[in-house]
């Protein structure tokens, strides 16, 4: 009895072991090329591969960066997808808020129609709208305008829908009791509707935060080409340091990298400031 | 009389009129943004508004010709085929090891909080980081990452990115290994709503992990498992980011979304790039009635 309960904990232990070891081995492909990376962001100017693989810098350059940050006018990039990303989530939360409170909480008639109306949009697929608004953009004026950036998204389907769902468990009693002391539709959406649906709203702002400041796709076709209003992806995507006129110099290698770092840095900032959010808010669109 | 019928009319239409009222600016933007474009997509598609040539045939109606035109387009189908390869693999491997990570995660008693975060974070990285990542890793020198570790033994540098048997695979290296974060996080979640009762049961008949897996854990998650498919599914599809950054304008890599990608913007021929869209749109419409009908035939219990 006492042998097969200690062969028993062994074999779990054995488990729990690879368990670990499985969890780590695939933090480390993870970590790993961004290690490199940083590695060779920090490389000295005099830096020249081969023979070896560098698990250390040969010598720490800070000097690399402030290099890279003024090559690449990141400044210039972060101030834009700030705005880009900070205003496009204000709008599309107030948006996406309103739409779901009335589809949820007013009965009025035609809601049926007027939910599938939106919900049509989630067969829609996004390359179409990728061309058509390009088209559309172009003939109303907008082509290079940071407002063309932020304007064709704005009605997020899959936020309403959450958004729908969640507002759903809100009691109607507390919206009639409301009614009764005589708030208005507005006052009920901002005072109690809102807050009351917090934690959906706020998983919502954070990733939709984020998607905005990753996005590179829809701004280049929006901004048409290399403008003053580029976000920092772009910022990234653009800068193509020479060194002697080659872009394969291995300092020029070195300055990319460093100019890369500089653009992950924000992301990991906010990811583990909000990381919560991220890795627990998946229970809050529903998914049990 | 009248007035009265007016009076009536929105007394008893004030609240259907006031909510539309509400709604007004959703409606109205996303009639313009989805509802418009997808239309005119559509009617673009059968028209000849290439701008190469619009200005001189002027704007005529030619049918479903760009359809049949797509279909024997070489860029289109090499891009079909490398997109159908990118998204069997991606599915494969970011479901196999995202389950592996969530299953994994269930079996600790300490430090799940810690792995979630450390795991999750390249979820966040950007597609112009990933590039740049990329770029680095499989450099042509030396100085990538790959050749300065094959130069340890005596290996000459290669160049991965252009050359036909590895470009591809290039591309789908670090995204297969670390492109798990969001199917895992599901995976998760699916997991833990998973009933302990159940488990508690099972090990009074078997101390088969395997066992247990097999008669519990994989058929309650079967909504779970096919979620992660749909989605693994639709993001593959609609893949352009790696080929349009890191390999631009590369025969071995292009994509079909990228064919549609340069043939719109490149090229100005929007009706063809719109024919091409809805081809992609109707492949993924169908692939989603496929999966929904092998859902369907696999027993839930619950």
């Amino acid at each position: 009895m006492n042998k097969v309960k200690t062969k028993g904990s062994i074999g779990k232990r054995v488990v729990l072991g690879l368990c670990y070891g499985t969890l780590v081995l695939f933090m480390l492909f993870q970590i790993l090329p961004f290690y490199f990376s940083f590695v060779e962001s920090l490389q000295p100017e005099t830096y020249r591969p081969g023979g070896t693989l560098h698990l250390l810098p040969e010598s720490i350059n800070i000097k690399n960066y402030l290099t890279a940050w003024q090559g690449s006018d990141m400044i210039m990039g972060i101030v834009w997808s700030l705005i880009y990303a900070g205003g496009f989530t204000f709008v599309t939360v107030i948006i996406i808020s309103l739409v779901a409170y009335v589809l949820a909480k007013k009965k009025f008639r035609g809601q049926q129609f007027v939910f599938l109306f939106f919900m049509s949009a989630l067969m829609v697929p996004g390359e179409i709208l990728l061309v058509s608004n390009y088209l559309l953009i172009t003939e109303i004026g907008l082509l290079g305008s940071p407002l063309a950036v932020v304007l064709p998204g704005l009605v997020n389907i899959f936020g309403i829908f959450l958004l729908k769902q969640f507002m759903h468990t809100i009691p109607d009693s507390v919206i009639e009791s409301a009614v009764l002391d005589g708030a208005g539709d507005w006052k009920i959406l901002t005072r109690l509707v809102i807050p009351m649906s917090m934690p959906a709203i706020a998983t919502y702002c954070i990733i939709t935060f984020v998607g905005q400041w990753n996005e590179y796709l829809w701004p280049q076709l929006a901004l048409n080409s290399v403008s003053p209003f580029d976000p920092i992806q772009i910022k990234l995507l653009m800068y193509r340091p020479t060194i002697n006129g080659s872009e394969n110099h291995p300092y020029a290698s070195v300055l990319r990298t460093a100019a890369t770092m500089i653009t992950l840095l924000p992301v990991l900032v906010f990811y583990f400031s909000f990381q919560k959010y991220f890795t627990e808010g998946i229970n809050v669109t529903g998914l049990k | 009389m009248k007035g009265i019928d007016i009076k009536k009319w929105y007394h008893k239409y004030r609240n259907d009129l006031k909510c539309y009222l509400l709604l007004l600016v959703p409606i109205c933007l996303f009639s313009v943004f989805f509802v418009y474009g997808f239309v005119r997509g559509f009617v673009f598609s059968l028209l000849n508004y290439d701008l190469r040539f619009v200005m001189l045939e002027g704007l005529q109606f030619v049918g479903f010709e760009h359809y049949a035109e797509v279909f024997r387009d070489k860029d289109f189908l090499n891009g079909l085929l490398h997109t159908t390869i990118w998204t069997v693999v991606m599915l494969i491997g970011n479901n196999g090891f995202g389950l592996l990570m969530a299953v994994c995660l269930m079996k600790l008693s300490r430090g799940r909080k810690f792995f979630l975060a450390g795991l999750y974070w390249p979820a966040l990285v950007s597609a112009a980081i990933t590039t740049q990542i990329t770029l680095y890793v499989f450099n042509p020198t030396e100085t990538g990452i790959l050749n300065s570790f094959l130069s340890v033994f005596g290996i000459p540098p290669k160049d991965w990115l252009v050359n036909e048997d590895t470009a591809l695979i290039s591309l789908m290296v670090i995204p297969f290994f670390t492109g798990f974060s969001q199917k895992m996080i599901i995976f998760y979640a699916g997991l833990n709503g998973i009933p302990k009762t159940y488990y508690e049961a099972a090990s009074l008949d078997t101390d088969s992990g395997v066992q247990i897996f097999g008669y519990i854990t994989w058929p309650l998650l079967g909504p779970v498992v096919f979620l992660n498919v749909l989605l693994s599914l639709i993001e593959g599809m609609k893949v352009i980011a790696p080929m349009q950054l890191i390999t631009p304008h590369n025969d071995f890599t292009m994509s079909a979304i990228y064919a549609m990608y340069i043939d719109a913007f490149e090229n100005t021929n929007f009706s063809f790039a719109f024919a091409e869209g809805f081809v992609m749109f109707v492949i993924i419409m169908v692939l989603t009635v496929i999966q929904n009908l092998t859902q369907k035939e696999t027993v839930v219990y619950e």
